[in-house]
């Protein structure tokens, strides 16, 4: 016979104490805990932040563009997202899967307020993810280079993208019975994302339901070009998340009057959002996306050192001292009247079609140089390119390929005024298909086979040998109408055989 | 040190009936439950369970009423009160694999709107400690075997210390030790509350319940004491060489000979009834032959 345990003595029990919203909260505190830590979840929050804090990078992640920061903050919670709304709908569906529906049926809390409880479990995790886009946006505007101004809109549409897919998980768990439909769910989410997304044009009601609002343009433009409609999406979100919440606790029987109100009043909100997002960009932005673009000068602030004047967009004045620095330096390179030729340096934008659109920038006048609104890496090289065409031609006009030796000259100022200019150089043939291109902001500047051999050579000597020939020779080097094969042997090297690949390049 | 079962009626039912799929699970119930066990005998499809969800408020009849500890169900703050009030241990309880024990009474717990952390801790660890579980409180509910799983049912049924216990073959699948212990659990159980079990094991009933009700085809049969189930069959019960075409049911014992159940035969030896004699009896003249073979 079993040995017979005896039962404690017991104090009478206080009765329940019918405080159905403190069991609420009770029973949320429970499921957010697990939640967090459901495996799904703390694999994707992991992966998340492995992205995130993972060494290396690009040299342009240097310089940060906060404005862009902020939406970049975004993409990996299209990718969160989902996992949350799997993770939630296990979550509401664990009785069903389990077999304690049967049981629980008669326990006291009614089922509505246990989706209640449900839905307020998703926000720690939503405050995780909004912690980590906090810290993501810091770090990166704590970089020295950082210019611009984050959006706060910007910044939540990531938590409430999460927030909505976690609120979708909980009304698809009281809707469908079946563990198949969130991920089925979340993976037509992501299918929508992608194809919402892609849609390129601006106000269409298709980018407006779409999770996020990608705008893929190809340089950033100063915030206040931007006319995103980050508050109205934010609000859209928000108002998609209540509008599911009141669904979900509806269809548990919360038939009570004011979710019926939330219900309505929220899908009003999310109509009324996806309209608003489709009205912008405001005529305000239209008309600063104009001068910004037509006439930059009438909103920049310039600042002259030495014979150079610098005019950014506001936002942008700070990276005034690194493009200072690559103009000096080349500068330092060159000799004779060129070397202290009066330039300006001007800050130019493609805004009309706001951050989507297309970036095509008209050549400055003689005397102006232009500068993009992004810096570091590459783009360093690709100014200092500018720089050197300023200085050797005096303008930004592409006329061909240069098949001379002002091509050589140019480019290796524009590889000595860079940090690191060699390797990039010898990158440009993996960036545009074709070595010895330098995308400067306006035009490249493009040699053909032979120059690009002798800048490669030049870079195989010492280069404060072949810097001192390059100054000592830069009247004749800089002049029109010098051969290729002189400049090489005016710095020391051999220029190889005219190929049939550079006979067919026009020259500039 | 057992309590005598009260005499005050703590759950009445009158007219319960309940159609499922085309048939009437129950039928014209009328019950009045007191402090104690009550043992609810009836063979498979008798309608135990369906009478059962029904006081336990998981189901609500067609017909009928009834009251559980004062609550009418019927209403939703009724329903409420009731639910505060009962504890239920359904024929197949599930169970989060996932939550340790105490993780599951402790959710239980939650839902029993039992919101202090502190006093629901230690209901979750009271109950537990009840069911002889203390030990394994914070294993995975996956890891623990079948008969401390359905102890562990047992312990979200006790949490809140419910005046009215409804328990649905609690001890259907586990082995005559566990089957003892849980007897033992239930016995405890009693003591202060209504406690409605619903049984295939007449031991069960013999040893625990201090009132008998046998059901057949969603109707009462029979509703009264133990003894007086076994009563029933008094001079009904013989023995003899062979099987007796006017027994009901009758089988070779261990002894090579057959006890019969029926109406005996003039002089035949008659024996000492049990209670499941009763029972077999009790469930009339349609009795299914497989009860007793």
């Amino acid at each position: 016979m079993t040995a017979v345990t005896e039962a404690p003595a017991v104090a009478p029990f206080p009765a329940p104490t019918g405080d159905a919203r403190r069991a609420v909260l009770a029973l949320a505190r429970v499921e957010a805990r697990r939640l967090l830590l459901h495996p799904l979840v703390l694999a994707a929050l992991a992966a998340y932040l492995t992205v995130l804090l993972w060494p290396g990078g690009e040299p342009e992640d240097a310089y940060p563009v906060l404005q862009d920061i902020d939406r970049e903050t975004q993409l990996g919670h299209v990718l969160l997202g989902p996992v949350v709304m799997i993770a939630a709908n296990l979550a509401v569906l664990r009785s069903h899967r389990r077999g304690t529906d049967g049981h629980f049926a008669v326990l006291v809390l009614p089922p509505w307020q246990r989706t209640c409880a449900h839905l307020l479990s998703v926000l720690p995790t939503v405050l995780v993810t909004a912690l980590i886009v906090t810290g993501q946006f810091t770090a990166g505007a704590l970089k020295p280079g950082a210019v611009g101004r984050g959006s706060v809109f910007e910044l939540l549409t990531g938590p409430l993208l999460i927030l909505v897919c976690a609120v979708l998980g909980v009304l698809l768990g009281r809707v469908a019975g079946s563990a198949l439909v969130a991920p089925l769910a979340a993976v037509a989410l992501l299918a929508g994302t992608f194809i919402f997304a892609a849609s390129p044009e601006p106000g269409s009601w298709l980018r407006s339901v779409s999770p996020v609002v990608v705008d893929d343009g190809g340089q950033p433009l100063p915030s206040d070009l931007l006319g995103r409609p980050a508050g109205w999406h934010a609000l859209y979100l928000l108002a998609l998340s209540v509008l599911a919440a009141a669904g979900a606790v509806l269809v548990s029987g919360g038939r009570t009057r004011a979710v019926r109100v939330t219900a309505v009043a929220s899908l009003g909100a999310v109509v009324a959002t996806v309209v608003l997002q489709g009205m912008a960009p405001s005529d305000a932005v239209r008309e600063a996306r104009e001068v910004a673009t037509r006439d930059p000068a009438a909103v920049q602030d310039c600042e002259r050192r030495g014979a150079t004047t610098y005019c950014a967009f506001p936002e942008f004045t700070p990276w005034i001292d690194e493009w200072a620095l690559v103009t000096d330096k080349a500068r330092s390179l060159a000799s004779g009247p060129e070397a202290t030729r009066a330039l300006t340096v001007r800050q130019k934008v493609a805004a009309l079609d706001g951050p989507s659109g297309m970036w095509e920038l008209s050549p400055a006048a003689p005397g102006e140089l232009t500068v993009s609104t992004a810096w570091g890496g590459e783009r360093e090289l690709e100014f200092a390119a500018s720089v050197a065409r300023g200085l050797v031609v005096g303008h930004e006009r592409y006329g061909g390929a240069h098949c001379d030796a002002r091509g050589v000259l140019m480019v290796w100022l524009a590889i000595r005024a860079t940090r690191d200019g060699a390797t990039m150089f010898e990158r440009t043939g993996d960036n545009y298909n074709s070595p010895g291109v330098i995308q400067a902001p306006v035009s490249a500047i493009s040699l053909r086979g032979r120059e690009y051999a002798v800048v490669e050579r030049l870079l195989a000597e010492p280069r404060a040998e072949v810097d001192r020939k390059v100054k000592a020779s830069w009247a004749e080097l800089s002049a029109p109408g010098t051969t290729t094969d002189r400049a090489a042997a005016l710095l020391g090297v051999t220029a190889p055989a005219e190929s049939a690949d550079d006979r067919e390049r026009m020259c500039a | 040190m057992t309590r005598p079962p009260g005499s005050r009626p703590t759950v009445s039912a009158a007219g319960l009936a309940l159609r499922y799929r085309g048939t009437r699970a129950v039928d014209d119930v009328t019950l009045r439950l007191t402090e104690g066990v009550t043992g609810l005998l009836g063979p498979n499809g008798a309608g135990k369970t369906t009478l059962l969800r029904i006081l336990a408020t998981a189901t609500p009849p067609d017909n009928g009423a009834f009251t559980v500890l004062g609550h009418d169900p019927s209403t939703v703050r009724g329903r409420q009160d009731a639910r505060g009030a009962l504890g239920y241990l359904p024929q197949n309880p599930g169970f989060h694999p996932d939550f340790t024990a105490f993780e599951f009474i402790d959710y239980v717990a939650i839902l029993k709107e039992l919101t202090d952390r502190r006093t629901r801790h230690a209901e979750a660890r009271r109950v537990l400690d009840a069911v002889g579980l203390a030990d394994v409180r914070g294993k995975r509910i996956r890891k623990l075997s079948g008969g401390m799983r359905q102890r562990v049912a047992l312990a979200a049924a006790l949490v809140g210390d419910p005046k009215f216990l409804v328990l649905d073959e609690p001890t259907v699948g586990l082995d005559p030790e566990q089957r003892m212990r849980f007897r033992e659990l239930i016995a405890e159980a009693g003591e202060g509350r209504t406690v409605l079990l619903s049984t295939h094991q007449t031991e069960d009933v013999a040893m625990l319940c201090h009132r008998v009700v046998v059901m057949d085809k969603g109707r009462v049969r029979f509703d009264g004491t133990a003894a007086e189930l076994t009563a029933v069959a008094d001079g009904r019960v013989w023995s003899s060489a062979e099987r007796q075409p006017g027994a009901r049911a009758g089988w070779r014992t261990g002894t090579g000979e057959f006890r019969n159940v029926g109406d005996p035969p003039a002089g035949a030896r008659l024996v000492d009834p049990t209670l499941e004699d009763g029972y077999l009896l009790a469930l009339g003249g349609d009795t299914p032959a497989e009860v007793a073979a």
